[in-house]
């Protein structure tokens, strides 16, 4: 008879950027269940979106370092419907070009942080070495290198000019040609499968009972993405892998990086001079809500006004709520030091989580 | 292979981090910084601070006085935005580091008004003052 361990993972572990526990329940080292636990980081900053609704687009990036232009577009797109404007095309492309940006520096940073989960510190090192361009081009871009304060309510705040053009186009090039080496460590280094193939397998059925979203989803089966329905016009089709294990994931995110420049190039060919933005007058009045995917998967924001400058209600539902609950079923059946490299590969995301 | 080249080029190239602030910050061509208020140009409308998302602006009509603390500030730039007589100028510099919380203080010389307008401020001042 064998006797079954307690032991807590985190809030604080040296693999978690953030404070998330996770209860392991071990029989010798292997995982047979495991408990999750939230709340260390709660910041009450759905009320203080409720405060006023123009001082909240600015406060709503704040929820989230790493996805916060996603977290403003989807609170403007969702006031966008209140108010019933139609954004111009301009700056539906320019929001679209900077959201692709952003997706390649959030999803270098998670392959980055799953290289350091595996203790592959050169290859941690060299992502977040060609992430910086990315980031100092979208400060030069937006005024701000994380938190852009880019959008407004009808539209974005800023053009790119075409010399920024020109240097978004150079920069995709140099990024695909040395992104594409990188990308040949996660295909071929035999470390990386031995670490990630065949660990923390979500099967289909799973990912549907636990709703999983985003790259976790579709690396397990589930062709789910919300950007078919807001990118109908840059030929968008959604990366999709059936084998549901951590290389999966990552996998997604590396073919996603290169997807993300292919529509980033597609978009810049569309532009058009035009407004950018279309005033938006008055208080809101109603109740409406908005998707977009975020680098980590569906993002939803519900908000519900009573024609005063005050909110009466902004509930934001995350995707890393739904993706974290489905480690449960991820890591029972796999060993104690591949508890990290499969959360990690989950990419969560706990400030946008607790907010 | 691929990494046996990197670890070459990183063994000639020299360090990346810049020894900001003792050396000068390679601040991007577009990046939002440093405000500045022309007082010249204000007029003390108070849409600076009625529409700064993190209420780092405060005016004070009567004595004609802006006081930015600069900690609170984003550098989003709004402030800038609404300006109608385009008064505020955003700089590119990052604002410096500081041990206190920082306080930026703009005088505009209420005399010259005064003899321009009579005594006091104007009806239209008063009006937006009650807005806010």
């Amino acid at each position: 008879m064998s006797r079954s361990t307690l032991i807590p993972f985190g809030p604080q572990h040296p693999s978690f950027l953030e404070p998330l526990n996770i209860n392991l329940r071990l029989d010798e080292e292997r995982v047979v269940g495991a408990e999750i636990n939230y709340g260390y980081n709660h910041r009450g900053m759905e009320k203080a979106l409720a405060a006023d609704f123009r001082r909240s687009i600015y406060l709503c990036e704040r929820v989230c370092g790493i996805c916060s232009f996603f977290h403003s577009t989807v609170y403007c797109e969702s006031m966008e419907s209140m108010f019933d404007v139609r954004v111009p095309d301009h700056a539906r492309y320019i929001r679209a070009i900077l959201m692709e940006c952003q997706r390649i520096t959030s999803h270098s940073l998670a392959l980055a942080h799953t290289a350091e989960a595996m203790g592959y510190e050169s290859l941690f090192m060299q992502l977040f070495r060609e992430r910086e361009p990315v980031m100092r081009l979208l400060n030069d871009i937006t005024g701000n290198r994380v938190h852009f304060s880019m959008n407004t309510i009808g539209g974005v705040r800023r053009d790119i000019s075409p010399e920024q053009r020109k240097e978004l186009l150079s920069t995709m090039d140099g990024l695909e040609q040395r992104f594409s080496v990188l990308a040949g460590v996660f295909r071929k280094d035999a470390t990386v499968k031995r670490r990630m193939v065949g660990k923390g397998v979500l099967t289909k059925d799973n990912a549907r009972t636990y709703a999983v979203v985003g790259p976790v989803g579709r690396a397990s089966g589930i062709a789910q993405d919300m950007r078919q329905n807001n990118y109908q016009d840059l030929d968008f089709r959604p990366i999709v892998r059936d084998e549901g294990d951590s290389y999966a994931r990552s996998m997604v995110r590396v073919d996603e990086i290169f997807q993300s420049i292919g529509l980033i190039r597609t978009a810049i060919g569309l532009l058009k001079e035009g407004p950018l933005n279309v005033p938006a007058k008055g208080n809101p009045t109603g109740e409406t809500f908005a998707r977009v995917e975020a680098p980590r998967g569906e993002l939803f924001y519900y908000i519900k006004a009573m024609g005063k400058v005050e909110l009466d209600r902004v509930k934001i539902k995350t995707p890393t709520i739904v993706n974290v609950a489905a480690l449960t079923a991820m890591v029972p059946g796999c060993e104690m030091p591949d508890v990290p490299v499969i959360t990690v590969s989950v990419d969560p995301c706990i400030c946008c989580t607790e907010r | 292979m691929s990494m046996l080249r990197t670890v070459l080029r990183n063994l000639v190239s020299g360090p990346v981090t810049l020894k900001y602030p003792n050396a000068p910050a390679n601040i991007p061509e577009g990046n939002r910084g440093r405000l500045d208020w022309d007082m010249e140009k204000c007029i003390l409308c108070g849409l600076c601070q009625k529409r700064c998302p993190t209420l780092a602006v405060t005016m004070d009509k009567n004595m004609g006085i802006i006081t930015l603390q600069v900690h609170r500030c984003i550098s989003c730039g709004v402030c800038a935005e609404v300006c109608p007589k385009s008064a505020i100028n955003v700089g590119r510099e990052y604002s410096a580091p500081s041990y206190t919380k920082a306080l930026r203080v703009y005088e505009k010389d209420m005399s010259k008004e005064k003899e321009k307008e009579g005594t006091g401020p104007s009806d239209a001042e008063k009006g937006s003052e009650t807005q806010t």
